[in-house]
C-alpha cells in the first residue's frame, strides 16, 4: 500500500471502519512511513479541535417562538380530511395550544427588557471585533418583542416555510437505536429542599418596562432590596439582574445606562517567562511585590504566578518582577473581552428567566427543584466569571511562568 | 411537561400522533441544542441557526403524524435537518446573497465557560473555537455537514448513510475528505501544532 491509499483510509481508519486486512495495511504503512504518520497524527488534532466545540443552546425565546408559530400553524390550515388523528382532533389540540401559549406568557415576563446589544449606546460602542453583540437571535426569533414583531420579521416568518416541506420520506429510514435524552432532562430525582430552594417573587410581573433605573453597581449584587415577599431575603429581582446585565465589562453599574459607556473592554495580558534557579524563592518575591504594590494575585501554580495591575503600577512592577529571574521571554496582547463578556451575560440572562420560571411554578416537583439547583449554581458560576472579568478589564494581566534552571 | 421526562422518544412520538402536542414540547426540549448547533456550525452565524432551527421543528412538526418510524426520531429529525441545511444553502444562492464574507461572518459562539477556568483562558479558548467555526465554515456545503454530522453530533457511520441518503462507502470517502480539507486549512493557517 502507498502513501496515497493510506491517506485515502486514515480517516475511516481512526474511526476503526476498515475491514481488518485493510487495517492491518494500513498499520503496516504507518510503521514505515513517518509522513503518513504526521498525517494521521494531524488529523486526529483537526477531530479533537471540532469536537471540542461546545454544544450551543437556542436564544431563551426560542421556544415562545415556536410555540407561537405552531399554534398558527394549528389555527390556519384546514383540516383535511383522511388525515392523521392529530389533525382529525384540531380543536382539542387548538385548546391545549392556547394553554401552551399562556404558559409560555410567564417566558415573555423577561423579555420585555432590552438585552445590552440593543442598546442603541451599546452598538454605538461595539469594537469592530466584537460581532457577538448581534446576539444569536434568527431574524424571526428576536431577541426582544421588539423586535420580534416587525414586519421584517414576519416576512421572514412567509418566506421561511416552502410548500414543499422537504421532510424525507420517512418510510426510507432504518436506524439503529438512537433514543437520545438531553441528560439535563433526565435522572433528575433528588431532592433538595422544597422551601429553601424556591427564590419567590424574583421579577415581578407588575415591573413597569424602563421604570426602577436605579444605579446598581455592576458586580455587586445588592442584598434584599427587591422587593420580596415578607421580607425575605432574596437575590436581585429579574429586573434588576438583567440590568446589571446591561453594564460593559468593567464600568460598573454607574455607566451601565449608557451615555458614556467606553466601548473598550479589553484585557492587556502579558506573558513573562523568568528563569530562575530557585523557584520557591522567585515566587515568595513575586507575590511580595504584588503585596507592596496592594495588586491582586489572581492564580498561582506551582510554576507560576498571575498578578492584575493597573496601568499605573504596572511598569514599576514589571521592573521588579524582572529582577526577580532572568528574563527569558516576554510577550504582550491586547484582548479585547466584550464578546466573552456579553456572551456570559447572555447565559445568565436565559438561566435567570429559567430560574424564574421555575419559581413561579405552584408546585415544584423533584425534578424542579433539581432543575433550580443546577440553575442556581450555574447562575453562580457565570457571575463570579463576570466578577472576575470585570476586576481585569482595562488593567494589566501579568502572567508570569517560571522555568528553573 | 415532567411527567415527559420518563417517555423514549418513539413513545412521544406516538403520543404526539395520538394528539398530545406537550408531547412534541418534550421532543423539541430534547433535539434543540442539538438541532441549533448543527444550523450554527452550518450557517456560522445566529440569525441563520435560530430561523433554520425553527423550520426544522415546524417540518418535524408538519410531518410527524407520516413518520413510520422506520427509523429512529432522532435519525429521521437529523435528516430533516440536512434538508433545511441544504435548502436554507439554495435559497441564498438563488437570492445571490450569500458571500464568503457572510459564510464567514463569525457572530461569536456562545462559549459555556468553565467556572474553573480563568478569563484569560475563556478567552483563548473562545477564540480558538472562532477560529475553528471559521475554517468549517470554508468547506463546501456536503463537507460541512458530514463533519458535524460526525464530529458534532456524534452520528455513527450507518446513521450518516441514512440521514445523508447515500452509501457507508460514500460516508467513507465523504468524510475523509472533509476532514482533510479541513485539516490542511487548519494547518495552512498554522493552527496545528
Amino acid at each position: 500500500m502507498d502513501c496515497r491509499e493510506t491517506r485515502q483510509l486514515l480517516s475511516a481508519y481512526m474511526d476503526g471502519q476498515l475491514e481488518n486486512n485493510q487495517h492491518e495495511d494500513v498499520l503496516a504503512h504507518l510503521e514505515i512511513c513517518e509522513s503518513c504518520r504526521t498525517e494521521l497524527e494531524e488529523l486526529r488534532e483537526t477531530v479533537s479541535l471540532l469536537r471540542r466545540l461546545p454544544e450551543l443552546s437556542p436564544p431563551p425565546e426560542f421556544k415562545n417562538h415556536l410555540r407561537h408559530r405552531i399554534a398558527a400553524e394549528i389555527e390556519n390550515k384546514p383540516v383535511r380530511t383522511g388525515v392523521s388523528p392529530f389533525f382529525k382532533r384540531r380543536a382539542q389540540i387548538i385548546a391545549v395550544a392556547a394553554v401552551i401559549c399562556l404558559t409560555a406568557g410567564l417566558t415573555a415576563l423577561w423579555q420585555n427588557f432590552s438585552p445590552p446589544w440593543d442598546k442603541k449606546e451599546m452598538v454605538q460602542n461595539v469594537s469592530e471585533d466584537d460581532s457577538a453583540i448581534e446576539y444569536p437571535v434568527g431574524r424571526e426569533s428576536g431577541p426582544a418583542p421588539e423586535m420580534a414583531g416587525n414586519d421584517k420579521g414576519q416576512e421572514a416568518r412567509e418566506t421561511i416555510i416552502p410548500a414543499d416541506t422537504g421532510v424525507p420520506d420517512s418510510g426510507e429510514i432504518n436506524s439503529p437505536g438512537g433514543e437520545q435524552v438531553d441528560s439535563s432532562r433526565q435522572n433528575k430525582g433528588a431532592e433538595v429542599d422544597e422551601v429553601g430552594a424556591v427564590p419567590e417573587n424574583r421579577g415581578s410581573p407588575s415591573r413597569s418596562p424602563g421604570t426602577g433605573q436605579e444605579e446598581v453597581t455592576m458586580m455587586s449584587v445588592p442584598p434584599s432590596e427587591n422587593g420580596s415577599a415578607g421580607g425575605q431575603e432574596v437575590s436581585p429581582s429579574l429586573d434588576q439582574k438583567q440590568e446589571l446585565l446591561m453594564a460593559p465589562p468593567g464600568l460598573g453599574g454607574a455607566s451601565a445606562k449608557g451615555a458614556n459607556i467606553d466601548k473598550s473592554g479589553t484585557i492587556h495580558v502579558t506573558t513573562l517567562t523568568l528563569g530562575t534557579s530557585d523557584l520557591k524563592e522567585a515566587k515568595e518575591k513575586i507575590k511580595l511585590t504584588a503585596e507592596k504594590h496592594n495588586v491582586m494575585v489572581i492564580n498561582e501554580k506551582e510554576k507560576s504566578v498571575t498578578l492584575v495591575c493597573s496601568e499605573q503600577d504596572f511598569e514599576s512592577i514589571l521592573t521588579e518582577i524582572n529582577k526577580v529571574g532572568s528574563v527569558l521571554n516576554r510577550q504582550s496582547l491586547d484582548r479585547n473581552v466584550n464578546t466573552s463578556y456579553n456572551d456570559i451575560c447572555s447565559q445568565l440572562t436565559r438561566l435567570y428567566a429559567e430560574e424564574q420560571q421555575l419559581a413561579q411554578k405552584r408546585e415544584l416537583t423533584s425534578v424542579d427543584n433539581e432543575l433550580l439547583k443546577e440553575t442556581k449554581t450555574k447562575i453562580e458560576d457565570y457571575e463570579k466569571q463576570l466578577q472576575q472579568m470585570d476586576s481585569m478589564v482595562n488593567k494589566n494581566v501579568v502572567e508570569i511562568s517560571l522555568k528553573p534552571f | 411537561m415532567k411527567k415527559y421526562v420518563q417517555f423514549s422518544d418513539q413513545q412521544l412520538v406516538k403520543k404526539f400522533k395520538d394528539g398530545d402536542v406537550q408531547a412534541f414540547e418534550e421532543l423539541v426540549g430534547r433535539y434543540e441544542k442539538r438541532v441549533y448547533s448543527l444550523a450554527y456550525r452550518f450557517t456560522g452565524n445566529h440569525a441563520d441557526a435560530g430561523d433554520m432551527a425553527q423550520e426544522v421543528f415546524i417540518r418535524v412538526y408538519r410531518a410527524l403524524p407520516k413518520f413510520r418510524e422506520e427509523s429512529s426520531f432522532s435519525t429521521w429529525i437529523y435528516k430533516v435537518a440536512a434538508n433545511v441545511c441544504r435548502d436554507e444553502l439554495r435559497k441564498k444562492r438563488k437570492r445571490k446573497s450569500v458571500s464568503l464574507d457572510d459564510m464567514e461572518a463569525n457572530q461569536g459562539d456562545f462559549v459555556i465557560a468553565d467556572a474553573a477556568q480563568s478569563p484569560e483562558e475563556f478567552v483563548e479558548r473562545r477564540d480558538l473555537q472562532n477560529r475553528v467555526q471559521n475554517y468549517i465554515s470554508q468547506l463546501s456545503e456536503e463537507q460541512r455537514l458530514i463533519l458535524l454530522l460526525r464530529e458534532m453530533q456524534d452520528l455513527s457511520y450507518e446513521e450518516i448513510a441514512q440521514v445523508l441518503d447515500c452509501s457507508l462507502g460514500t460516508v467513507k470517502s465523504r468524510l475523509s475528505r472533509a476532514r482533510t480539507a479541513l485539516k490542511n486549512k487548519m494547518k495552512a493557517a498554522g493552527e496545528l501544532s
